[in-house]
């Protein structure tokens, strides 16, 4: 049934799936492909794009996933990459699946679709939820009124998708479209549509209908006015745009008449029974989840949930590996390390380390998009969002940013990763930044380390100053990038809450293995590389730490850490955490001469850790040679600092953006110089008099 | 005169009550999303929960949506018993 897609693909027909979120549009498409799929991202964006063939009477077509979209204004990239597919791309045909419970609401994106003028199947999915519901469909009236093709289906259950392919293989390269523009506005904007329609008839490109264009402008689409703008030259231009309406009203005129269009098939083909209505009648469970007591406790029960999960799995799989690792780091010193030194040195202390780190962060990560899937697809996640955006609304960020930004707790990268879930990019970004800077368990244990040893009965106080100052530096961040950066129009919340979904597990299996797998790709062999690169600096040129490189650097900015009384030793210790937050205990350990130097950095970070009894060595060493003031700035300061190598990579391969990284490289290294500072000199007034 | 009485930002609608879109004010991407996803004038919706702080739900064209209080301040309404 699904033979190789490489094969005929060349000439196929090509489909574009169309259809707002939460219509079940990626189980059809998976039902549609089977296995023949290929995922990439839309040019420039981080948004997947798939493809996949399937092959109906011996003729192959190729199905193009479009991003879901509530409609085809240009309000976001998604409904601009969908638009620019179904017109520059001319499918051969568009499908658009329409969830036959909520069909208002999905059938608006057919409204607009309907005036693209590209030829129409539509997929009625969900008519198992419908059922239950109490609406019954009457499915001829209902092809009847819209006029194209209209396929019912329960794709989470298999079911239409054989009929789905037989309306595409009847349908598809008929390359005529037959049925009416719909959805003209009523009174003096028809008549206004109609003069837009004769004054640029001759100047719309090819491929565009002209009615599509005119309901455009009338819309006052930024996007088509620009366009026609310059396909006519000013001299044109400029009656049609006096003729265009203000204040929105040709907008409104025109969603209006999509609604209405709508109205007219709801009431010839859909017959809701008594007290069906959705609204008033809502579930025990969706209550509980939207009421602000409740459902505060339900997000945060569940958020933590699924991260106890994720880093249980996590953490337990690095301690059942532990003996193995051990011995293969013997075996290979052993083995190599008579022969080639260095070798060996490099796969014991660098390779298997860092695979073992990989793999462990990996484990986590997959958890927390494999546990976020799930609530999105059963449609929680906007519930949770909808109480979460109480609280974050307080500090500027969305109430989506809860779950990412909780993740963080884990693992930085997976926050950075986590912010997906976030539709505007203007508020992606602001989380990202935000996101990849929550302390991470490298730093906690770090800063409760160095708070324990040396303020003893003032540790609580310092753990409150740490978090406090935490809590207003995120608040700051987020101001600051509002007016600056981020300058300009708010999103504003617009959020939907779906119905609840029975979880469709091939679904988010298989949309979880992809994002997976292409993260492995990507941060994996990013994290190889940082972990050499520690590996030699902190190896190299002696294969001893304590005159490494990288304590080298720490001597040269010495004057720099002076200004927040560190010696090169913390310095060092804080050009560690830029690379990896675990290993700056580590590093504590080594400079201050408690554990040996003897091998890298890396090496150390796998094996039994810091002990129990070094840990008291450790305290009175280190209280013997790093003043409280210092200590206190080191804690601010790595508080602070820059996150891991690894999550500024992925800060880049979210964002698509190297000035917004390094930005943020830049801004987080200052404020770790300034925090460090400003507590170097509140500590010399309190601890030195 | 009596029409100004019963017209009022929808962020002070209570629970539970059905309104009449009579306006929507914003910049013009706000109004762009919020026309996309119903929020029309002469469009009637459904406030299901509004607790004074945070996002109001609304029902409206078949979906349930979290709108918020920025939002709703922006969007004029009007008590549907009162509408002519």
């Amino acid at each position: 049934m699904h033979p190789d897609p490489s094969s005929g693909l060349k000439g196929a027909l090509t489909v574009a799936l169309a259809g707002q979120p939460n219509t079940g549009k990626s189980t059809v498409f998976n039902f549609l492909t089977g296995s023949n799929q290929h995922v990439g991202n839309w040019p420039g964006i981080t948004v997947e794009k798939k493809e996949g063939t399937f092959v109906r009477d011996g003729v192959s077509y190729k199905v193009v996933d479009l991003p879901g979209t509530y409609s085809l204004s240009a309000n976001s990239r998604e409904e601009l990459i969908a638009r620019d597919f179904i017109i520059r791309k001319a499918p051969d045909l568009v499908v658009v699946v329409v969830d036959a419970s909520q069909l208002t609401r999905s059938l608006y994106l057919v409204a607009e679709m309907m005036a693209v003028g590209v030829p129409l199947i539509v997929a009625l999915n969900m008519m198992d939820v419908a059922e239950k519901k109490g609406l019954a469909i009457d499915l001829y009236a209902c092809m009847k009124s819209v006029g194209v093709p209209v396929v019912p289906m329960t794709a989470s259950r298999g079911r239409g998708i054989d009929s789905l392919c037989q309306a595409i293989a009847d349908s598809a390269g008929q390359g005529f479209c037959s049925y009416e523009p719909c959805c003209t506005p009523e009174g003096d904007f028809a008549v206004l549509l109609q003069h837009i329609q004769e004054r640029i008839e001759e100047y719309v490109p090819d491929g565009y209908r002209l009615g599509w264009v005119a309901r455009k402008l009338l819309e006052d689409d930024s996007e088509m006015i620009g366009m026609m703008r310059e396909r006519m030259g000013e001299k044109e231009w400029l009656p049609v745009q006096k003729m265009l309406p203000a204040d929105n009203q040709g907008a409104f005129a025109l969603v209006k008449a999509r609604y209405d269009w709508i109205d007219r098939i709801v009431a010839s083909s859909v017959v809701r029974k008594e007290g069906s209505d959705p609204a008033i009648h809502r579930g025990f469970f969706d209550k509980l989840a939207t009421n602000l007591f409740t459902g505060t406790v339900l997000a945060m029960l569940v958020t933590l949930a699924g991260f106890v999960l994720s880093a249980t799995v996590a953490f337990s799989f690095l301690m059942l590996m532990n003996p193995l690792i051990i011995g293969a780091v013997e075996a290979v010193q052993g083995r190599i390390g008579e022969g080639l030194p260095l070798l060996g040195d490099f796969i014991a202390q660098g390779v298997i380390p860092a695979v073992t780190m990989i793999v462990a962060i990996s484990v986590f990560i997959f958890g927390i998009m494999l546990f976020t899937a799930f609530l999105e697809d059963i449609g929680y996640l906007p519930r949770m969002a909808y109480i979460a955006d109480m609280f974050m609304n307080r500090i500027g960020l969305p109430g989506k940013s809860f779950l990412p930004l909780f993740m963080g707790l884990g693992c930085n990268i997976a926050s950075v990763m986590g912010c997906r879930v976030i539709e505007s990019k203007r508020q992606r970004f602001k989380t990202i930044i935000i996101s990849s800077h929550v302390p991470c368990p490298g730093v906690m244990v770090t800063i409760a380390f160095m708070i324990g040893i040396f303020f003893g009965s003032l540790a609580p106080f310092i753990a409150a100053a740490a978090f406090l100052a935490l809590l207003l530096q995120t608040y700051m961040t987020s101001k600051l990038l509002d007016h600056t950066v981020l300058r300009g129009a708010e999103a504003g919340l617009i959020m939907e809450l779906p119905p609840y979904h029975i979880p469709n597990l091939k679904t988010i299996w298989a949309h979880v293995w992809r994002r997976f797998t292409s993260f492995v790709r990507k941060a994996g062999s990013l994290l190889a590389v940082i972990i050499a690169m520690i590996w030699a600096l902190s190896y190299f040129p002696n294969g001893n730490m304590m005159d490494s490189y990288l304590a080298t650097a720490g001597k040269i900015f010495e004057p720099l850490g002076m200004l927040m009384g560190m010696d090169w030793r913390l310095l060092t210790c804080l050009f560690v955490a830029f690379i990896s937050k675990e290993a700056a205990l580590i590093a504590i350990a080594v400079l201050f001469g408690i554990q040996t130097g003897e091998g890298a950095l890396t090496g150390m970070m796998i094996g039994e850790g810091v002990s129990e009894a070094d840990n008291a060595i450790i305290g009175s060493v280190l209280a013997a040679q790093v003043s409280l003031p210092a200590a206190l700035a080191f804690i601010f300061a790595l508080l602070f600092s820059i996150p891991c190598f690894a999550t500024v990579g992925s800060v880049y391969f979210e964002t698509q953006s190297l000035k917004w990284t390094i930005g943020s490289v830049l801004y987080y290294t200052s404020l770790s110089l300034i925090w460090g500072i400003a507590a170097y000199q509140v500590g010399l007034l309190l601890f030195v008099s | 005169m009596k029409a100004l009485k019963v017209d009022r930002p929808l962020d002070r609608v209570k629970s539970d009550s059905k309104v009449v879109i009579q306006s929507i004010s914003g910049d013009k991407s706000f109004i762009r999303r919020a026309a996309g996803r119903g929020f029309t004038p002469a469009a009637s919706l459904y406030v299901i929960q509004n607790i004074g702080i945070g996002p109001l739900l609304v029902y409206l064209q078949d979906s349930m949506v979290a709108l918020g209080r920025g939002e709703a301040k922006k969007i004029i309404v009007r008590k549907e018993d009162n509408a002519p």
